[in-house]
This record gives structure tokens, sequence and C-alpha cells, in this order.
């Protein structure tokens, strides 16, 4: 190689081995070392404190990775404590003369209104986020300090949490917190009042007071406070209201404690904050609730308000009380209506309104007229819309709750049982009014049929629904009333899943017995023009039938008992049938006896009002057997006594007779005025038929019709009777069940407790009796030596 | 009839039976017109004279009827009830019966003989075929037969039933002898008495009863 010469020679050096001495003296940190660092690190705390920019002493930029290696540094050379220590110290100076500065800028007076708290928490809430921020920095920098010292000695927290805590350390002391905390307060009311608040500025105080922990010990126990203070106002301030008004409100305000919760309130309060509003929005309030509104809300069908009511009081377990409201509200319609129906004088209460949208008032009863007949129809359509209506809140409002649905029933059971004999003669009518209607065949009806039994479902006294059914039915069937034969049977057949053949049995047998009775009669008509029978056998042959008869032959155990006349004086044409049909029947049937029902039975007589005009007159067989015996009269006056021993009805009957033939409508070319009555001047001109009262024929009988029929006058004082009598056979015929039960119950068990005995009972009656009902019974046999009281006490046996 | 015993009798007069006595006595009181065979309530009531007892308010009449064993038929006695009777009781004239009534009182009676002698009270007290007692006879006859027993119900019930309006409330066995059981049972304030408990098998009078001592006791 060739190397430049150098000047003063050229000798090639030998190799030169590299040796490393060690210092001789261990370089050692200057002894000022710990200062100076420290000073350039505080120098720098102190700008980002001041959110300068980092400069060194001379005022160059310094850079953060040499502030780094300088706690490096320092920690190495175990400074870490007293860095540390200096470190804290800083913070806390810094943070505390923060502090001090807000506060000192604070205004003084008493802050009323929002304007006036919104700077002083804007400036805490600055001062907080310039000491987040500074922190955070002040760790990036000093982290080495934090991933060592601090980590390895034990109790010393690390730096962010040194800034949290002294910031909470002075806050806490300064009056700010409480001012700071009532603001906040301040500004959530304002926002409860509706008026537009700051909401992320809350929200970051709020989690400045999370962070620095004082949320819970210092801010929730007031706002909670607060806000059970300012509901509980409002919720006596606004209870009085109407309902729905107030519904909507507590919702409203739910919904906003949900949202507050969500914009910045820690979730951790979300409880406490729902509970205080139903606390005092909803609970005491509730009784308030249901007794004021439920009733409206129900009548008006007010489903919404009702499903937030039911929402709001199953959060704070007052479902107990708005089911015992429904359930007053059920027996209240219930009473009402069956009041309505039985007292025959005034139209229905006002039913719920049908329609969903909200009316004020319900619709004006259809029924204009106060008769027997529309006001029970309104009743049962009453009951039924009830029913239906229930049934939709139930649904939709109550949420198909099953304890609701039970109420529901048990509430409807108790407000028929009330009423059970009422109950159950409306649902009777209503059903007879119904097969009755030409449209008896409708799906409608069959529909409404089907409610009826729902309602029937809820009845005490079936037995007494029981008794009134046959008695119509039996009307309606040997009146041709019934417009269909379907229909009856479908509708029996319905009671018969309900309760059992036994409890079908007769009607069904009634049913029969007009099919079976078409059969006979058919028979007969064939037996009588049976040609090979001698002419003279029969009493007449139907050739010389002045009269035309129908018949309908009853078997006797099925239809409800019937009062016979047993003297009536009837004329030939109508024996003349009698006479010839017993014959025919004694000849098919040997052995059954035929009795005649006459007062079932009606009549077509011919009326010649005068030469010219003929009419058809559509009478009872009373009335007939009366106008029959006019004819013998001719113009002469008959008084009612001579038309009693001619015609040998009684005089009650007779009584009526007359009126429905001479007392009835006389309205222009409707007359049924086919008697005239005579009454000499001086007497009163009154409803009553006297004995000594004379009638003529009416030769001035006019009505449009040919055919016309005589309503027979519906006797008020008989139908009551009849009723009477309905009801007090339902009782003969309870007491003997009673009977019956008991008997065959010891005859088994031969010796019994007398609560047992009893429930037994009770367990196996179909009607809700009562315990002193049967006690009384078992008195009875005692008497009669069924039973005796057994020696050990409160018991009975059987005595065979 | 041997054998049977009145217990709590005072013995009668003499030792020795007299049956011929006894019979002649029997038909001192007998109407032979209507009935050789028994004595009816009018020979009762000659008797009851000669015994010096007031038959409607003494109910030592009653106790001798009981002890004499006039179960047959109510207001009479049988001829051969009357002859088993005085033998058991070991009288057959009239001063014996005059003797013995001392011991026919019922305060001393025990329980269960009581017993009998009320159930007897009742069933003599009717009359001819009936079965119940109409109540102002029950009354009578309650203060006549339970004046000796300290019955605390006594007097209260007896109110009880005149007060009961003028539907003729007539009294039947059952009951009778249930209002005996009762008042030894249910003090006089009725305390436990609980229609819904275990009394509630009590006759629905005695209920009533109750019912109508606790309302006017409230007044």
């Amino acid at each position: 190689m060739s190397r430049p010469l150098a000047a003063g020679g050229n000798k090639p050096k030998p190799k030169m081995k590299l040796k490393i001495k060690p210092f001789a003296k261990p370089p050692s940190l200057p002894a000022d070392f710990e200062a100076t660092t420290w000073a350039k690190l505080s120098a720098s705390v102190t700008a980002i404190q001041s959110k300068l920019p980092l400069t060194n002493a001379s005022g160059a930029p310094v850079s953060r990775e040499e502030l780094y290696r300088s706690v490096e540094d320092l920690v190495v050379h175990k400074f870490a404590a007293s860095t540390y220590a200096s470190l804290s110290k800083m913070v806390d100076e810094h943070v505390s003369s923060q502090i001090e500065s807000v506060a000192a800028s604070a205004p003084t007076l008493e802050p009323s209104s929002m304007a006036d708290f919104l700077p002083l928490l804007e400036s805490v809430d600055r001062a907080w986020a310039s000491h987040s921020d500074a922190m955070s920095s002040i760790r990036s920098i000093f982290l080495y300090l934090d991933r060592s010292y601090v980590i390895q000695t034990p109790n010393v927290p690390a730096l962010h949490d040194v800034g949290v805590s002294c910031f909470r350390k002075h806050f806490a002391a300064s009056p700010l917190r409480s001012r700071v905390i009532d603001g906040l307060l301040f500004l959530i009311k304002c926002e409860r009042d509706r008026e537009a608040v700051p909401t992320s500025l809350i929200r970051s105080l709020l989690r400045m007071l999370v962070s620095t922990s004082l949320y819970s010990e210092s801010f929730a126990p007031l706002f909670l406070a607060q806000t059970t203070l300012y509901f509980r106002e409002e919720g006596l301030s606004k209870i009085s209201a109407s309902v729905p008004v107030y519904l909507e409100h507590t919702h409203g305000r739910l919904k906003q404690a949900s949202e507050q919760v969500n914009a910045y309130l820690d979730p951790s309060t979300r409880p406490e904050l729902i509970a205080a509003i139903e606390s005092t929005l909803v609970t005491p309030h509730a009784t308030t609730l249901l007794a004021k509104g439920f009733d409206d809300l129900m009548d008006n069908k007010r489903v919404a308000e009702l499903r937030l009511l039911f929402e709001l009081l199953s959060r704070v377990d007052k479902l107990k009380d708005m089911k015992s409201a429904l359930g007053m509200y059920i027996e209240e319609k219930v009473r009402e209506l069956l009041e309505s129906a039985s007292s025959r004088k005034t139209p229905a209460p006002p039913l719920p309104s049908s329609t969903s949208t909200s009316s004020s008032s319900a619709p004006a009863p259809s029924s204009s007229s106060s008769s027997s007949s529309s006001s029970f129809t309104s009743c049962v359509d009453g009951l039924l819309q009830l029913r239906d209506s229930i049934e939709v809140m139930y649904k939709e409002a109550f949420s198909s709750s099953e304890t609701f649905k039970a109420a529901v029933k048990a509430h409807f059971e108790i407000a028929f049982t009330t009423k059970t004999n009422a109950a159950a003669e409306l649902l009777a009518k209503f059903v007879d009014s119904k097969l009755r209607a030409s449209k008896a065949t409708d799906s409608d009806t069959e529909k409404t049929l089907d409610k009826v039994l729902v309602l029937f479902r809820y009845l005490n006294g079936k037995d007494v629904f029981e008794v009134f059914y046959k008695n119509m039915l039996s009307k309606r069937l040997l009146q041709r009333k019934a417009a269909s034969m379907d229909a009856e049977k479908s509708f029996i057949g319905l009671l018969k899943t309900e309760c059992g053949t036994n409890f079908t049995a007769k009607m069904e047998g009634m049913l029969k017995d007009m099919d079976l009775s078409n059969e006979i009669v058919s028979n007969y008509t064939s037996w009588c023009k049976d040609p090979t029978r001698e002419a003279k056998q029969l009493v007449q042959p139907l050739s010389e039938d002045t009269s035309k008869c129908e018949m309908n032959i009853l078997t006797n155990g099925y239809w409800p008992t019937i009062k016979k006349s047993e003297n009536l004086l009837l004329p030939e044409a109508i024996t003349v049938h009698q006479k010839r049909f017993i014959q025919y029947y004694e000849d098919k049937y040997q052995g059954r006896r035929v009795e005649w029902v006459h007062s079932l039975s009606t009549c077509d007589v011919d009326f010649a009002v005068d030469s010219k005009t003929k009419k058809t007159l559509v009478v009872t067989e009373f009335m007939a057997l009366v106008l029959i015996a006019m004819n013998d009269a001719g113009s002469a006056p008959v008084s009612m006594k001579t038309l009693i021993e001619r015609t040998g009805i009684e005089q009650a009957e007779m009584e009526l007779v007359l009126q429905s033939l001479s007392l009835g409508k006389k309205t222009e070319g409707a007359s049924t005025r086919v008697l005239t009555r005579v009454r000499s001047g001086d007497q009163k001109q009154d409803k009553t038929v006297l004995l000594t009262d004379e009638f003529v024929v009416n030769r001035k009988f006019r009505n449009n019709l040919h055919k016309v029929k005589i309503p027979q006058i519906a006797n008020k004082l008989e139908e009551e009777a009849e009723e009477k009598k309905a009801h007090e056979s339902v009782k003969r015929d309870r007491m003997h069940t009673i009977d019956a039960c008991v008997v065959r119950i010891m005859k088994t068990r031969k010796t019994l407790k007398h609560q047992e005995l009893i429930s037994e009972v009770l367990n196996q009656l179909r009607w809700q009796a009562e315990a002193s009902d049967i006690k009384k019974r078992i008195e009875s046999l005692i008497e009669r030596e069924y039973l005796e009281r057994s020696d050990t006490g409160k018991g009975y046996n059987y005595l065979a | 009839m041997w054998g049977r015993k009145s217990s709590g009798s005072s013995g009668g007069g003499g030792g020795n039976f007299d049956a011929a006595g006894c019979t002649a006595l029997f038909n001192k009181y007998v109407d032979a017109e209507e009935d050789p065979f028994s004595i009816g309530m009018d020979g009762i009531s000659t008797l009851c004279d000669d015994l010096d007892l007031d038959p409607t308010s003494d109910v030592r009449v009653l106790v001798l009827m009981f002890k004499l064993g006039a179960n047959a038929k109510p207001g009479q006695i049988s001829q051969s009830e009357w002859n088993s009777g005085m033998q058991a009781l070991g009288m057959s004239s009239l001063d014996d019966l005059k003797a013995g009534l001392a011991g026919m009182d019922t305060g001393f009676m025990e329980q269960a003989e009581f017993r009998k002698f009320y159930k007897f009270v009742f069933q003599f007290s009717r009359e001819g075929t009936h079965r119940t007692i109409e109540k102002d006879m029950i009354v009578a006859l309650l203060q006549m037969v339970l004046a000796e027993r300290n019955n605390t119900h006594l007097n209260s019930f007896c109110a009880f039933l005149e007060a009961s309006g003028e539907e003729a409330v007539r009294i039947t066995l059952d009951q009778w002898t249930s209002f005996l059981e009762f008042s030894t049972l249910i003090p006089e304030d009725c305390a436990g008495y609980d229609e819904d408990d275990e009394n509630c098998s009590w006759p629905v009078l005695i209920d009533e009863y109750v019912d109508w001592k606790q309302k006017s006791k409230k007044k």
C-alpha cells in the first residue's frame, strides 16, 4: 500500500492493540445532578400546566425524549422517591391554585337563573379539562417513574391517581363543590321544566365527579333528594288534572328520566331515579287515579291509557288495586243493567261506547220506549257489550294477565249472584226473543247465542234459568212462534254441553213431542179418511166438518204444568173434533188418557160484521167461546154473568177475555173491539169489567185487514204471579234436591261430621246454596227421622 | 217392666207392694167413659189436686209421670205403665205418693237422668199426634223444668222466644234437646260460639238465639 509521505519520517507503525482501560476514577454523577435534572423537569411540568410549549432554561425547545430520559436517569440513580415527591407536590400546588382562582372568580351573588350558573360551571369544567390534559402529558413524560417506582413500591399511587386525588382534595374542600353541585341540580331541574340545557356540559361535569369519586357521595344523594321533592310536588299538583293527562305526563317523565341517564347521568343512578319517580308520581296517587279515572277509561274504552295505567301500576306492584277496581266496575255495571231491566221503568243506562276514539259521552240509549221487552233486550245487549269490551281490554290493555282473567270471571259471577233470579230470567227472555225473531238462523244470532252462553256460565242459579226457559220454550212451540227448529236444537245442544243431559232432558222432550205430534196428526187424518172404515163408526166423517181443527199432542211430563179448565161448555163444532180424535187415539194407544188444554188453544172465527163485511178473527179459545155464545143472543145485550153461565169460563178469566174483546185499541181502521160494552152513563167507564156489565156485538167494527188478530190483554198480575210461581217452584225443587242429596250422602257414609256433610252437599249441588238452608233441611230430616244427631256431637248418623 | 230402676228416688211407703190398692188408685182417676185403660189429663189433674200439686207450675207432676214411665202417649198414662211404675217405686197408695213427692225434684238428678227426664217432658207435653209444641207452652215448660238446674240461658232464651214475633213458632224435639246441650256447653255470654266453626251444627234456632242475644247486648 502506498501511504502518503508524512513529514518527519516514514517509519511504518506496528499494529496497535486497542486496550480499553477502565476509568481511573469511576465517573460520578455531578453533585447537582438531581437538582439540575429536576429543575429541567419541573420547568417542563410548569410549562405543560400553563399550556406553554416546552423549552429549556435557555428557551430552546426541549424534546420529550430528553425529558423522558432524564426521568429514567433519576430513577436509575435512585432519585425516584424524591422525584415522585416533588412531582406530587408540584401537581398539588398547581391544582390548588387553579381551584382557588376559579373559586375567586365565581360570582358571589346567589345564582338564580341558568345564566348565572353557567359561567361558574364552565370554568370548573375547563379547569378539570386542562388538569386532565396536563396530567396525561406529565404522565407520559414520567412514565418510567410510573412503571418502575410506583409498581415496585407499595402504597404509592400511580401518577394518574395522584392527579385525580389532588384535584378531588382541593375541589371537595373548596366551596366550589357545593356550588357546582347546586348548579348541576339547577340545570337538571330546568331541563325538567322544559328549558333547554347544555347537556354536554352537564355530562362532562358529572364525569368529572365520577372520576373524582365525588359522584356517589356528594352528587347522587342530593340529586335523588331533589328529584323526589320535585316529583312529589309535581304529583300533588298534577293529580287534579284528568287521569289520561296525568298518565301521559308520568309516562313522559319516566321516558325523560331514561334519556337523562343515557345523556349524562351515571348508569348507577338509573334504578334509584326510576324508583324515585315511581314512588312519588305513581304510588301515592295510585288509588286516586283508580278511583277517579278507571271507570271513565273503561267506559270510553281508552285502551292506550289503560295500558299505560297497567304498566305504571305493575311497576309499583299496585296491580291488586287495579284488579279490584276492575272488579268493582264490572259489578257496578252489571248491577245497573240488571236493575234497569227488572224495574221496567227506565231505559238501560248508557252503555260503554263502541267507538275506540275518545268520546266524552256515551251514545244515548237506543230504546226510546220503556216497555219491558226492549228494556231486557237492551240489558242483555248491554251485558254482552260489556263483556266484549272487557275482553278487548283484557287482551290489549292488561296484557292478558291470568290474574285479571280470573278476577273478571269471579266478579261477573258475584255480580250475577247478587241478583241471581233477575239475571236468569233476563237471559231466558233474551234467548226467547232471539229464537222468535225471524232471523234465528243468522250466523249473527248464532254468535250472540254463543256469547249468551258465556253469560250463562256466570249464572249462579242455573235451575232458575231452566224453569223460565222451559216455560218460554213451551209457549214458543205451541204458538208456532219458534222461528227455526234448528236454532232451537242447537241452543239446547249448547246447554247440554254446558250442564249435562239432565238439564236439557225435558226441553229435548218438548222438541221431540212436536215432531211426534205431527206424525200422530197425519196418522189421524189418514185414519179419518180411510175409506174402508164404515161411515157410521166415526163420530162424524171429515166431509161433514163445519170447522177445521189443528192439534198438538203433548207428553205430559215434559211440558210445564198448565192450568186446566174443567167446566167449559164447548160448542158442538169443537166437541166433534175432540170426540173423533179421542176415538182414534184410544183405539191406537190403549191405556193413555187425553186431556184438553184450552188455555193455550186459538181459534179462527168467521165474523159477519154486517151484511156486506166479513172478517176472520184470530182469537183464543176462550174468546171464541164467548163470541159463539153471543151468537145466540141476537142483538140483545148479554151480561157478563150470563156469559159465564153459558161458557163455563171462570170469572177472572172471563174478565180478561171481555177486556180483550171490548176494550182493546181503538185506532182508526185497526179496531180490535169486537164487542161493545154497554154501561149506564153514570157508571165510570174504566177498564174493570163487572158482572153486571152488558155486551153487544160491535156492528161498526172496522179494520183494514181481513184476518184480524185480537190480542189477549196480558194480565200483568197474572204474569207476575206466574213468575212468582216459577221462583217458588225453583225454591221447592231445591229443597227437595237438598234433602235427596243429604240422604244420599248419609246413606253411603253412615256417620258424618256436620262440617263435612255441609261441604259434601255444597259440592254436589248445582247452585250456590246457603249453609243455613242446608242446615234447615238437615233439621227437617232429623224431625222425620232420616237422621239423628250423633252422641259424639257435631255429627249425624244415618237412620235406616 | 221388671228391673226398671228409678235412681235418685226415695223409697216409697210400705215395703209391700199392694197391687190391688194400686189398681184401685188407678181407677179412681180414670174417666170410664173416655178410656178405662188410661188416665188422661183430667185424671192427672185430679190426682194433682189430691196430692196438693199444681200441675201448671209444679215440676214434680212431670217427674212423677216420668218415673212411672208414661211414655206411650203424650198426656196420659196407661194402666200397665201405672202398675209397673208404681211397683218399681214401691208405692201403692196416695199416702205413699205424697211421701215420695219430696224425692221428685229435679235439682238433685244426675246429668244423665235429667237428660232423659227433660226429653220425656217434651214428649209428654205434646198434644195428641203433634210432633212439635208451640212456643208459649215451651216457655212455660222450660221455666218449670229448668228452674232448679242453674241454667244460665233460661231467662234470655225465654225472652228470645217471646220476642220472636207473631209467627207461630213451634219447637221440635231436636231443638228442645239441643237447647239443653247448648246451655251446658256454652256460657252465658255465648263466648266461643262461632257460627262457622264446630258450633255450626247447632239448630238454626240456637243460632238465631245467639244472634238475638248479642244484638240486644249491644243496645
